[in-house]
């Protein structure tokens, strides 16, 4: 499972910085040709509610103006836009041309062929102009859509979970940022006795998918195991699997009232909200949380790495990209749109509307390092993640199953958490299914 | 009256509307059926799919993984927990409002609303007002000092529950008020005559006047609330942990998110048949009781 | 004599208030959910919660105007509503008069499987629909939820309807066709415009239980067809739960029901109880 070349990646964000391109002219040029074969088509596109997407939307009517594609976006949550693909997977037929799609769900589409294989767009010179830039991307996040030698979505927004905390409150009362879990323990006990109407630590634990995302943070750490990484089969039997889940209950215990129903609005709520001192979770909330028209503690955050457990410290790679479905009528007029929205050339207007980087140029930028404060944190997680992956872990299984898998996880795991069965028992239950899934 | 008329044209009045509905129904039964005997993930085509015979009915019944006789006593739970307070509070408003001559008509538009809304937002909302600073808990710490975990496993049914009984006790209390105005003032007045109290009386000419329609009123809600998804689905998806997994949750999560259409459709068939017997039940035990009456 | 009297008054008094407090219980909720659709973003999560002491703003409901699109949600939701409603009223009123009007073999048999046929729950079939919709190129149209809500309409709109058809007199249509009427005009100039009460009110009820239905909708619709309920995923968006929005979207989408609720509410009751009571 060696499928991210996270060492590169950090050579090239090293040396990265903007380079003046003659932007201007190469689209202008680009823009034409797109024009001429493609006026008047109709791109129809699938996204999840998302920062990103939010940048996309602002991006979109310079788009419209210069090619004369008209571009609809279908917006929905999350879970829905899951849901969605799979429905439209079992069926065999689609209602998009792009469909934004997430690493956990790539196998599944791209094995049943729903998406295109991308490496004859990339490699076509005349399909894609100089200023897209491919290899600027971050392998990290691009091999996410890797899939059998070839890559099914372009990344646009890769995440990893850092830890977020209250740089005015830690201040005040003298703290550390917690370097291991069991201080972060203390540190989340401490703001519940010693803060009134602040919690500790928030995070979203509601049952399903975002459990396990949840989970997959503190699996590693513990030395827990989804599968193992010679066989791939499953093994969550392993000591630190129950380990990581006792932990949770008790970090649960200093976050706020009703986390084990939180989805991750209503954890990010919390924290923007100042109702917890601390919260691990995506680093797609930054954004959010520096948004002083929606957050309350905007400009008081500080973003640090993830404490480590018995096992290390680890963090998790994750994230969107635009995939073009096989079924597509209009694949030139949606590749130019999808190179449009995750081009280099572009980059300014999508960061400076709230995209999510994920681009070496992006991060490597000095300007934008100062202006991004968890910048650091960002790279130092994606460290942690590489430092996962070498292990020949990660908190995605790159498999068509993966669906099913994380469902096992996230209601046997939300069950346990919440005390309505016993740790061991959960992990017992949910070791039988995998091997029903996955073969033992 | 009626008239056997040309025998012919009941049928022909009743056939379209008895081919859509079976129809459908059939059509959909059918694929139901025959994807309970089917092993198949949500996403694989449907030729794709294993036939496994009754597998998928053994595992949901017997298998120490599944958690399908929880989802089926917490929906007897929700039943019971609904129905009985829905029907005791009904009957008690239906009393007091009763009384009122003037307002009457102003309170049963009031109440029709709870009934008409969209479950859906109502969920929704219900999530915003059982969150730890939502409304119900402000109402709770102003009376009794302290703010409840709605979203913590003890009291997330609960949470449902209560939104069930706001949005249907108007429903029982309508119903119940309409067979008051309609009982005969004699009889209280013959038993004022004969020195009864008001509970004798209650219990005595109101309740067995009454019951042929609290029973139609309890078979109406009851085939419908062994169905009820919407609100649940919005406020905490069948969780936390299975606390809120009713059957069709428990189908729905089955289905789409344990992507195991098999053991979904299985679990629906039981559900169906579960919903059937229970009603006709109750049908029947509605019919005797007015017999004796 | 006079003290119990005055005791008598008081306990009345203190029973009206009572009643009083109750109803205003139930219709606190909604009333409350109005109001939030009027408040800004931090106002709704006040803790404690703003009751009438905020500035209200429209400007939850121009969101959803602009950025949701509601109006379209709406009009798919109006679209199959009235519809559904129409067509089951045309199969559903021809088949009560039957039931009401003639004996026939297997009659309460054929009533009951109405009944029973209508007790599928949405959420078990939904899946095996949605392979129906796409094996007939029907995904995610207008017409297939027009046409599966049916199943539940037809049943029910029969068993509404047959009270209202059984309260007017046989004899009244007997009469007309002593006259000279066939049946089909002693009911359309007799029958039909004494039920007309009825009739709306259990088309209104139809066209409720379709505008307010969630589970079928959610999952058998996309860009084209997408229904009001189905937007409640709308509003868990990554800049947290947009409650402003979605409650503005619950006012807007629970008004026409309430509205036509209150219409009909005189014949409400009956046709709730299939005829088992008259009048509300």
């Amino acid at each position: 499972m060696t499928m991210f070349r996270t060492v590169a990646a950090i050579g090239a964000l090293t040396l990265g910085t903007w380079t003046s391109i003659g932007q201007a002219q190469d689209f202008d040029a680009w823009a034409e040709n797109v024009r001429a074969a493609n006026e008047g088509k109709e791109v129809v596109v699938a996204v999840a509610s998302h920062p990103s997407v939010e940048a996309f939307k602002t991006m979109i009517p310079a788009f419209e103006e210069a090619t004369g594609i008209k571009v609809t976006l279908d917006e929905m949550e999350e879970g829905q836009l899951g849901q969605k693909l799979t429905l439209e997977v079992s069926s065999g037929t689609t209602s998009y041309d792009a469909v934004m799609t997430a690493i956990e769900r790539n196998p599944k589409v791209a094995s049943a062929g729903y998406i295109e294989p991308l490496e004859p767009w990339l490699n076509d010179p005349e399909k894609t102009p100089d200023w897209f830039d491919y290899a600027d991307i971050l392998p990290a996040y691009s091999d996410m859509f890797l899939w059998d030698g070839q890559h099914y979505a372009i990344p646009f927004a890769g995440e990893t979970v850092f830890l977020f905390y209250r740089k005015d409150l830690f201040e005040k009362h003298g703290l550390s940022v917690p370097s291991t879990y069991d201080e972060l323990l203390e540190t989340a006990a401490f703001f519940d006795d010693n803060e009134d109407n602040v919690n500790g630590v928030s995070f979203r634990a509601r049952l399903g998918w975002e459990f396990t995302y949840t989970w997959s943070i503190f699996l590693f750490p513990f030395d827990g195991r989804m599968v193992d990484p010679e066989t791939g089969k499953p093994d969550l039997t392993a000591p630190g699997t129950a380990a990581s889940l006792d932990y949770m209950r008790k970090l649960a215990e200093h976050a706020p009232v009703g986390v084990e129903s939180y989805s991750f609005p209503e954890a990010w709520d919390a924290f923007m909200l100042g109702k917890a001192a601390m919260m691990v979770e995506a680093s797609a909330a930054a954004p959010e949380v520096e948004n002083p028209d929606k957050s309350l503690v905007a400009g008081n955050v500080g973003y640090a790495p993830l404490p480590a457990g018995p096992a290390g410290a680890f963090s998790g790679v994750w994230g969107w990209g635009l995939g073009m479905t096989a079924a597509s009528e209009n694949k030139d007029a949606t590749w130019a749109l999808i190179t449009y929205l995750t081009g280099r050339g572009t980059q300014d207007d999508y960061l400076a509307n709230g995209g999510i980087p994920s681009r070496s140029s992006s991060l490597g930028d000095s300007a934008l390092q100062a202006e991004l404060p968890y910048y650091g944190a960002t790279l130092d997680t994606l460290k942690q993640a590489a430092a996962l992956n070498e292990k020949g872990l990660g908190v995605v299984l790159p498999l068509p199953e993966w669906g099913q898998f994380s469902d096992i996880m996230g209601t046997d795991g939300a069950r346990a958490f919440i005390g309505e069965i016993p740790v061991d028992e959960a992990v017992t239950s949910m070791q039988a299914q995998a091997e029903d899934l996955l073969g033992k | 009256m009626t008239s056997r008329g040309t025998s012919r044209a009941p049928l022909l009045l009743i056939t379209p509307a008895f081919a859509v509905v079976f129809v459908l129904a059939a059509y959909s039964l059918f694929w139901l059926i025959q994807l309970s005997l089917t092993d198949l993930t949500f996403g694989q085509p449907f030729d794709q799919g294993v036939p496994v015979g009754l597998e998928n009915f053994r595992w949901l019944l017997f298998d120490p993984s599944s958690t399908f006789w929880p989802a089926a006593r917490l929906t007897g739970i929700y039943v019971l927990g609904t129905l009985v307070p829905e029907l005791v509070l009904g009957l008690g408003i239906a009393l007091l409002l009763n009384r009122q001559m003037r307002l009457r008509s102003v309170y049963t538009a009031a109440l029709i609303i709870p009934i008409v809304l969209m479950p859906a937002m109502v969920g929704m909302i219900a999530r915003l007002y059982f969150s730890h600073d939502g409304l119900i808990n402000f109402g709770i710490e102003t009376l009794a000092g302290v703010k409840l975990n709605w979203g913590g496993r003890e009291l997330a049914l609960m949470a449902v529950i209560l939104v069930d009984i706001w949005e249907w006790t108007p429903f029982f209390i309508l119903i119940l008020l309409a067979g008051l105005q309609t009982l005969p003032v004699e009889a209280y007045e013959a038993a004022k005559v004969d020195g009864a109290s008001n509970w004798q009386a209650f219990r005595h000419i109101t309740l067995p006047m009454l019951l042929p329609l609290i029973l139609t009123a309890l078979v109406l809600r009851f085939m419908d609330v062994l169905r009820i998804f919407d609100v649940i689905f919005a406020m905490f998806g069948g969780g936390p942990g299975t606390a809120t997994t009713t059957l069709p949750l428990y189908i729905y999560r089955t289905t789409m998110l344990a992507e195991d259409v098999g053991r979904g459709s299985a679990a629906s068939v039981m559900l169906i048949v579960m919903i059937v017997a229970s009603t006709l039940l109750l049908v029947r035990l509605r019919q005797r009781v007015m017999f004796q009456a | 004599m006079a003290g119990r009297t005055t005791m008598a008054r008081l306990g009345n008094g203190l029973l009206d208030l009572f009643t009083f407090l109750i109803v205003a219980g139930f219709l606190f909720p909604y009333l409350f959910m109005v109001s939030t659709a009027f408040k800004s973003r931090l106002e709704t999560f006040a803790y404690p919660p703003v009751w009438l002491d905020f500035k209200p703003t429209f400007e939850n409901f121009s969101n959803i105007f602009s950025d949701l699109n509601i109006l379209f949600y709406m009009q798919n939701s109006a679209i199959i509503a009235i519809a559904s409603t129409f067509l089951t009223m045309l199969v559903a009123v021809p088949a009560t008069y039957a039931f009401a009007r003639f004996d026939f073999r297997l009659k309460e048999a054929a009533a009951f499987a109405f009944l029973g046929l209508q007790m599928v729950p949405g959420i078990s079939i939904v899946f095996a629909l949605f392979f129906v919709a796409q094996s007939l190129g029907l995904y995610d149209t207008h017409i297939f939820l027009i046409l599966v809500y049916l199943l539940w309409n037809i049943p029910y709109a029969i068993w509404m309807l047959r009270g209202f058809v059984q309260a007017i007199p046989a004899d009244l249509e007997e009469a007309a066709m002593i006259d000279g009427c066939t049946r089909f005009q002693a009911f359309l100039k007799i029958t039909l415009p004494l039920m007309m009460g009825g009739l709306a009110a259990t088309s209104i009820l139809i066209f409720i239980g379709v505008w307010n239905e969630f589970s079928l909708a959610f999952f058998l619709t996309s860009l084209q067809s997408r229904t009001m309920p189905t937007t409640i995923g709308f509003f868990m968006t990554h800049s947290g739960i947009k409650w402003g929005p979605m409650f503005a979207t619950a006012t807007l989408g629970t008004l026409p029901v309430v509205v036509f609720g209150l219409i009909v509410r005189r014949h409400f009751v009956s046709a709730l109880t299939f005829g088992a009571v008259k009048g509300g």
